[in-house]
């Protein structure tokens, strides 16, 4: 049996359940805090009574521990629960569509019933009885509170989330600094490797280019160019010869050569020894080549 | 329903590590990573080319080649002389197979200069670059290859 205004033990913890109201509030000493969907209305001096009779005990709403309990459901039209073991007392909810109205019981009448379950001829047999065992109750996430310290919760639990979001902040950006901190030490490893990889290739280049300095790959032959300038040498004497040349592998050149004596003799002994030839005009020649030597 | 409360929590959050993320990423690209690998294997390749280099002989010794150069150009009758670079030997650095050079101009009979040089090379390495021919005159540029003995 669940009693009113008496200490009763709720999942370990004594507490005290207070009379509160859902629905409507009848006046405005009522104040109200929700409790699943639903608001539970009751009056703060009365909640300041029970306290001063019971210090260092918590309040809770009647109603609003059944909702925590799981025990109603506002679909049905009307529940009732009895407080006293003679069951000639006890506490009703009458439900009809939006309208939630909660008041006593006693000797098995509905103490003031609201106009339309007047209406409808409601009695205790249309209801269903709430049984509950104090063990099987659940305590609601809070008691009952003024409306001052409800701000005051209120204001604690933002200054909370603050503070939680302060920290999720500071964490978040604590381990971006933390991976980028990693990052540049990665680089810097990197660098440092690099730098010493890059100081090896110097030394090496420096070395070869040493060794190269004292060294040789290929002997140069460019005896084919020169034995040309030769042959040309030989065979055009008395005629005048001109050219800026190059000996410089796979370079080409020419040669003019004018006033030949004997021309065609000379050009044809030229074309039997490979040396090619232009004749731009009657008294001029070009000797061409590529030095293809290797 | 996500009440007011978790879902500032929830923006402050998600921007915090949008920014966040952002700028460790931005960070991370503004770090250039060179390739170390690229350039262990050039060094690798250049070691080899150095193992190859020293299994070769030395050049002779710069002025040993210049007076067997002198020598030879005595014998037809040309005239050797020394220039200052590369350039005025109508060459450029790239030219020069390897050794150290020292540039100079072999003038003459062009026939003699032609006879003199393929000669010269035969007897020592140097390699020749520009010619300028006027009538029966040459001056033929060349860059002498040897040695100065400087140690690696």
């Amino acid at each position: 049996m669940i009693s009113v205004n008496t200490p009763i033990t709720i999942e370990g913890k004594q507490c005290i359940l207070m009379r509160d109201l859902l629905g409507d509030a009848p006046n405005s000493k009522y104040t109200s805090q929700s409790q699943n969907t639903l608001q539970v209305w009751y009056e703060e001096e009365a909640l300041r009574e029970t306290r001063e009779a019971h210090p260092d005990t918590p309040v809770y709403g009647f109603w609003q521990t059944l909702i925590a309990s799981g025990l109603i459901d506002t679909k049905k039209p009307l529940q009732y629960i009895f407080t006293t073991e003679t069951r000639d007392f006890g506490y009703y909810l009458y439900s009809n569509n939006s309208l939630l109205h909660t008041g006593s019981l006693f000797n098995d009448e509905l103490q003031r019933l609201p106009g339309p379950a007047i209406a409808d001829g409601i009695s205790l047999a249309d209801g269903e009885e709430i049984t509950v065992d104090p063990t099987e109750l659940k305590l609601p996430q809070f008691p009952l509170r003024t409306h001052k310290e409800r701000i005051k919760a209120a204001a604690e639990s933002k200054k909370k989330s603050q503070q939680r979001a302060f920290l999720s902040i500071s964490a978040i950006v604590a381990a971006g600094l933390l991976a980028d901190t990693g990052l540049a030490y990665q680089h810097e490893e990197h660098m440092e490797a690099f730098k010493k990889a890059n100081t090896e290739l110097h030394i090496a280049e420096q070395t070869l280019d040493a060794i190269n300095k004292r060294k040789l790959v290929d002997w140069p032959n460019q005896k084919a160019s020169l034995s040309d300038l030769y042959q040309i040498s030989s065979l055009l004497q008395n005629s005048k010869l001109s050219g800026e040349i190059t000996f410089l592998p796979n370079k080409s050149s020419v040669i003019e050569v004018s006033e030949i004596p004997n021309r065609n003799i000379k050009l044809n002994l030229l074309a039997e020894k490979g040396i090619e030839f232009k004749l731009p005009s009657a008294n001029k020649t070009l000797i061409e080549w590529v030095n293809d030597d290797q | 329903m996500i009440s007011k409360s978790l879902l500032q929590m929830l923006t402050i959050g998600i921007t915090t590590v949008g920014l966040t993320t952002f700028y460790v990423a931005n960070e991370h690209a503004n770090r250039d990573f060179p390739n170390i690998e690229k350039v262990k294997n050039m060094t690798s390749l250049i070691n080899k080319e150095i193992t190859k280099a020293n299994q070769r002989e030395d050049l002779p010794e710069l002025s040993e080649t210049w007076q067997s150069i002198t020598s030879i150009a005595s014998v037809y009758g040309v005239k050797v002389s020394a220039l200052d670079e590369a350039k005025a030997a109508g060459m450029t650095e790239a030219d020069i197979p390897g050794g150290t050079p020292w540039y100079g101009v072999i003038q003459g009979k062009t026939k003699n200069v032609a006879i003199a040089a393929m000669n010269i090379q035969r007897a020592v390495p140097i390699i020749y670059g520009a010619a300028a021919l006027d009538n029966d005159l040459t001056g033929l540029s060349f860059a002498a290859l040897g040695s100065t003995n400087t140690s690696n």
